[in-house]
């Protein structure tokens, strides 16, 4: 290649380094419309990450409700009585393992003074429960309401070879049901005390009924007050903006005025953070290199040989260079936050399970909005633009959840609360984030039962 | 232009507005190299949007060993080459017949020359000779990764580029020819 056609290539190449055209807006809306398809299948797999969460969240809750709706289903014989002197219908009845499990059929009209009533009872012999052998036998339903048993008013149920203690309590139906469970007793010595106590409690026995309606009459509302802490994930995504984990303490008292609804409120302080970046684009004078700069040439002879020698000076090259950097940033707020609830409850000899819903209100009680840096000095900033949005004073949700509630101690108790979180409003005040949020939270409470 | 490290981790996550600050900086330059390699405007669009559909998608796969603004561009090329490659997949021929022989090395012409005029000469050559310029005299590859990305041999890459010398030179003296009679 000559000269001549290098420096032909040269002016070529240099005529093209500052050629610059503006592409059509069209290519950027062609390259977002690519890059949505993209994305598509990305937010599909993260929302159904949040799909199978939540589900878990639901199953798990149903499961722990399905298995312990009443502790002691399975373990005592249940009959169910509407009062003293309706017929008992007849139920499947199963008995524990440890003491000689049977599955028993009642048909009996069952009164108060236990006499003339046909118990008729099908049940297993032993364990095995395929083999099942009816047996009608004549017995009494004798009120056995021991002098010892304060609360509880026990019924023996006796057949001829067997004897059965019912147990009167209220079911997660909150019928009055009659709990029976074989005894390994003395007949004889059970049926002398049986009688005693008949004579002496004949005249009260219309009195104590086997129905427990004095339970629900008995309901005292109550109060209990709630240390909860929630971290709380946000379902939504933001261009330029990551919205982090929240957390929240709040102090909520709940009031029990009736046998299953209840009321919460309180006050907490949530803590929210936002993370994004704003752009600058400065000019900076660089250093770009050197090269040595030939001041002037002599020339010289060594060993009869002519030499030039270049006489040089170091020249250093500065440019302006044009950057463009994201200076991170992070906004903090503190929220008061003032949530109203109402729920339904349930509960068991364990934990309590409830679920509630009601509206929250958040109101910023601080904010630390950063400022965006280069920490580099001397520079000229031709361009900043700060693309985290700042949050509005105050937003209105709508909060739902459901939990359960651990009895540690007299009074203690333990919650655990899956919740939503909706909010009505962006919170937001550019225009560009009008996406409503929304949030799932998991709230650990310690609960302290007040009188 | 220099792209600090917080602004290739904030491509890497895919931000859609330091995606579109990006392609605002960087758009311009990488258009001029696709309107050097491309027949038509409509063809560079498709170029530079499919470069940078690619660019968004794989850069997490950038390294940073070198300057984020060569690795757009070596996308940029490579588009553009897989580009005229299915051109000559479709059957577009290189037009052999636009070479005539004899004209004089007028460097100064292109001196006078605005980039625009230069780049319509360019434009004009056949899409084999087009390609195997730009590559070579502006791009600065040699004939055996010429020939590597064509997928031409490297004397084939040799030939191209000297008839597509030969070609413009012919267009210049023609265009100076025209301006001395005019």
């Amino acid at each position: 290649m000559d000269s001549n056609q290098t420096h032909i290539d040269q002016l070529v190449r240099d005529k093209f380094e500052q050629f610059q055209p503006t592409p059509p807006g069209h290519v950027w809306a062609g390259i977002e419309q690519g890059l949505a398809g993209q994305e598509k299948a990305f937010f599909v797999f993260q929302y159904a990450k949040q799909f199978i969460a939540a589900a878990v969240l639901v199953i798990l809750a149903l499961v722990l409700w399905y298995v312990f709706p009443d502790s002691e289903t399975d373990q005592i014989v249940e009959i169910e009585v509407l009062n003293e002197s309706e017929q008992l219908e007849s139920e499947s009845i199963v008995y524990p393992e440890e003491q000689e499990s049977q599955e028993i059929q009642v048909e009996t009209t069952p009164t108060v003074d236990g006499l003339n009533n046909e118990i008729v009872a099908e049940y297993n012999e032993g364990t095995t429960k395929e083999t099942s052998t009816k047996v009608i036998s004549s017995g009494n339903v004798v009120e056995n309401n021991h002098p010892n048993n304060t609360k509880d008013q026990p019924k023996s149920i006796e057949g001829n070879d067997r004897r059965l203690h019912a147990l009167p309590h209220l079911n997660s139906k909150s019928y009055s049901s009659v709990q029976l469970s074989e005894t390994k007793e003395s007949y004889s010595e059970m049926w002398e005390q049986d009688i005693d106590y008949l004579k002496k409690r004949e005249s009260a026995a219309t009195e104590t009924s086997i129905a427990s309606e004095g339970e629900i009459q008995d309901f005292k509302n109550y109060w209990n007050i709630g240390l909860y802490f929630t971290p709380e994930i946000i379902l939504n995504n933001f261009d330029s903006v990551t919205i982090m984990n929240t957390y929240s303490l709040n102090i909520e008292p709940s009031w029990y005025f009736n046998k299953h609804w209840f009321m919460r409120f309180g006050a907490g302080i949530s803590y929210v953070r936002d993370q994004g970046f704003a752009k600058v684009n400065y000019i900076s004078n660089d250093y770009l290199g050197s090269y040595d700069s030939v001041l002037y040439v002599t020339f010289e002879t060594i060993d009869n040989e002519l030499h030039r020698i270049y006489h040089t000076q170091e020249v250093e090259i500065w440019d302006s260079v044009n950057h463009f950097v994201i200076s991170e940033l992070t906004n903090e707020y503190y929220f008061l936050q003032v949530p109203l609830m109402f729920g339904y409850h349930n509960s068991t000899d364990k934990f309590k399970w409830y679920f509630y819903g009601g509206p929250a209100m958040n109101i910023s009680i601080s904010k630390q909005i950063e400022d965006p840096k280069t920490n580099i000095e001397y520079i000229e900033i031709i361009d900043l633009e700060n693309n985290l949005p700042q949050r509005i004073d105050y937003s209105l949700q709508l909060w739902v959840g459901a939990g359960i509630d651990f009895r540690i101690g007299q009074r203690l108790s333990l919650a655990f609360e899956p919740n939503y979180r909706y909010y009505f409003k962006p919170v937001y005040k550019e225009s560009n984030y009008k996406t409503a949020l929304s949030g799932l939270g998991l709230r650990f409470g310690l609960v302290y039962k007040l009188d | 232009m220099d792209f600090d490290k917080s602004f290739i981790k904030k491509l890497k996550e895919k931000d859609k507005k330091v995606q579109e600050l990006f392609y605002q900086a960087l758009a311009p330059k990488m258009y001029g190299i696709c309107i050097r390699f491309s027949t038509n405007r409509a063809d560079a669009d498709d170029i530079l949007q499919e470069s940078f559909i690619r660019v968004f998608t794989h850069i997490k796969g950038f390294r940073g060993e070198g300057s984020i603004e060569g690795w757009v561009r070596k996308i940029i090329l490579n588009t553009a080459i897989n580009f005229y490659k299915k051109r000559i997949k479709r059957g577009i021929k290189v037009d052999l017949e636009y070479i005539k022989p004899g004209t004089d090395r007028k460097s100064f012409v292109i001196e006078k020359m605005s980039a625009d005029e230069l780049l319509k000469l360019i434009r004009e050559l056949p899409e084999g000779y087009r390609t195997v310029f730009n590559l070579n005299v502006i791009e600065g590859f040699s004939h055996k990764e010429i020939g590597e990305m064509l997928d031409i041999s490297e004397s084939t890459s040799k030939s191209q580029l000297s008839r597509a010398r030969l070609t413009l030179r012919r267009r210049i003296k023609s265009i100076k020819d025209s301006d001395n009679n005019g």
